[in-house]
């Protein structure tokens, strides 16, 4: 069975026209290169 | 591929930048990935998977953040989903990491250039938002409300479809949530949510394969769902954009001839009957001008036929007065008779008696003059003629004449009237005259006998002539030219008076 309480707390709000600055700073820009890129610097730096 | 850090491009043989050194053996497995999982978002997107589409997408950007086909898919799949802000969001990075060539600017600028279906959509967002507090407040009705106009203005908003659905699941209504439902997986075909409910509102867990069976069972079941008094009917939209402008171009060329034959069948029978009107009025008016001058015509002409009447009568009362016949006619002749009987020319007078008309003299008077006159000189030639032999024997010449005139009228036929007037002739005129009368009367009377007398009397007159000619035009110069010389010295002419030539002899 459904809960419908429970349901509807996974709705989150939409992001309006006005948030879209906030959005687009607040893109993810981080991806697997950099994470590979600070570990190898790391392992380089620990050297 | 490019270098992740110096951006230069590699060789694909080297696990190495060729320009900055750095080792790009992990980076090139890293890019292999990201474009695997963009590969399926795109297989997904392309069956309409967005919620598939979206984590494949995203996963792919995780690992490689350059991945500006990735990024620009996954704003797509967004702004199908109804996420505009979400949508721009991606596409406006994705045009920053790669300003050039770059289709997120095509798609940011289709978006700027349609601002009124932006702000329904931001509408939608907006009402969806205030509907979600409503419903985690517990005011379901007035969710409900606002997610109705936010499907009519957005049907794409998965997310409102859903919360819909669900709203109205809670409120007993299963076959609007079911409709709810479907229509999310129309656009979303493989929403979770919107699978799991429907499973959830036919009361059984479904398999992968049954699933979808189940799914498409559904579907075929609902296409005739039975209509309730709650049931809210939204007409579909049937407006569609030309395709092409040939229907319009036809569909102006058909109102063109709708036009010009209503014009045709309407308008210019009434337009050639009111002017047939108005021409059969000229008609008339020109019938009536043409009969008033006929009219006209007609007592014009008899007008003139009686002024050319009257004309002729009053021609004929002048030519009564005036001409050969006519009164004052009449009276001249008459006074000329007189003039002439007075003159004892009584053979003119004789001539003109005989042109008066005595029926045609007004007065009294002068019919007993005419009949005076006309007694007087009445009597025939003989008795002309025996006046005219005494005034001869009186050597009256010129009444004689006379006379012998008048006999001569009465009888043309008297030679001896003509032999006697001819001897008065000779005796009154000059001998050039006489000579004439002489031949002339042995012209009409070459028979007479007198003729050798008459003839006697040319010679000796001819014998005569030349000599008198000379002497007189002798005569004639000399006195011509004392006349000069006198007048030179100043005196008067002095020269005898001419006479005839017959006393040279």
């Amino acid at each position: 069975m459904i809960d419908f309480d429970e349901e509807i707390k996974k709705f989150q709000p939409s992001q309006e026209v006005d948030e879209a600055e906030d959005a687009i700073y607040g893109n993810n820009t981080i991806d697997v290169t950099d994470i590979i890129d600070k570990i190898i610097t790391k392992t380089v730096e620990s050297k | 591929m490019k270098c992740y850090k110096c951006n230069s491009q590699l060789d694909n043989n080297s696990d190495y930048c060729l320009k900055c050194g750095a080792d790009v053996s992990v980076y090139r497995i890293v890019v292999k990935a990201s474009n695997t999982y963009y590969n399926q978002g795109l297989e997904k997107a392309k069956v309409r998977d967005l919620t598939g589409a979206v984590e494949s997408l995203r996963t792919s950007l995780s690992i490689n953040k350059d991945n500006i086909k990735a990024r620009n898919l996954l704003g797509l799949v967004y702004f199908e989903m109804g996420e505009v802000v979400m949508a721009l969001s991606e596409w406006v990075v994705s045009k920053n990491l790669k300003p050039d060539r770059n289709v997120a600017e095509v798609y940011i600028k289709k978006v700027q250039d349609n601002p009124n279906k932006l702000e329904l959509m931001n509408q939608a967002i907006k009402r969806f938002n205030i509907s979600l507090r409503y419903a985690k407040e517990g005011a379901v009705d007035m969710a409900v409300i606002q997610l109705k106009k936010v499907v009519t203005m957005n049907p794409k908003l998965v997310k409102a479809g859903l919360l819909l659905g669900l709203l109205l699941w809670k409120d007993g209504q299963t076959d609007r949530a079911r409709k709810c439902f479907q229509r999310v997986l129309k656009t979303d075909r493989n929403n979770t949510l919107a699978l799991r409910y429907l499973s959830e509102l036919d009361g059984s867990l479904m398999k992968e394969d049954g699933d979808t069976e189940a799914v498409f069972k559904k579907k075929k079941k609902v296409q005739q769902p039975s209509v309730t008094g709650h049931d809210v009917i939204i007409p579909p939209n049937s407006y569609k954009e030309p395709s092409n402008g040939i229907f319009t171009v036809l569909s102006i060329l058909l109102g063109v001839v709708l036009g010009a034959a209503l014009v045709w069948f309407l308008i210019l029978p009434s337009k050639i009957s009111s002017l047939n009107y108005d021409n059969k009025q000229i008609v008339l008016d020109y019938s009536e001008q043409l009969a008033a001058n006929s009219v006209d015509v007609a007592n014009l002409k008899s007008q003139i036929e009686s002024l050319t009447k009257e004309r002729d009568n009053l021609s004929k009362q002048l030519a009564g007065y005036t001409g050969e016949n006519g009164e004052s006619n009449m009276y001249s002749l008459l006074i000329d008779a007189a003039d002439a009987y007075v003159s004892y020319d009584f053979a003119q007078a004789l001539i003109l008696l005989q042109k008066i008309d005595v029926a045609l003299l007004p007065t009294q008077t002068a019919k007993n003059v005419y009949n005076t006159m006309s007694d007087a000189c009445s009597g025939g030639a003989d008795r002309f003629y025996a006046q005219g032999t005494k005034a001869y024997l009186e050597r009256d010449y010129i009444s004689a004449a006379s006379y012998f005139e008048a006999a001569l009228i009465y009888d043309e036929t008297n030679d001896e009237a003509a032999y006697y007037l001819g001897l008065c002739t000779q005796e009154n005129d000059d001998a050039q005259a006489a000579i004439a009368y002489y031949e002339e009367f042995l012209t009409k009377f070459p028979q007479t006998a007198f003729a050798a007398d008459v003839n006697a009397r040319i010679a000796a007159l001819r014998a005569t002539l030349p000599q008198e000619t000379t002497a007189a035009e002798t005569q004639q110069n000399e006195n011509e030219s004392e006349t000069q010389a006198e007048t030179t010295d100043g005196g008067e002419p002095q020269g005898e008076p001419q006479t005839d030539g017959n006393t040279q002899e």
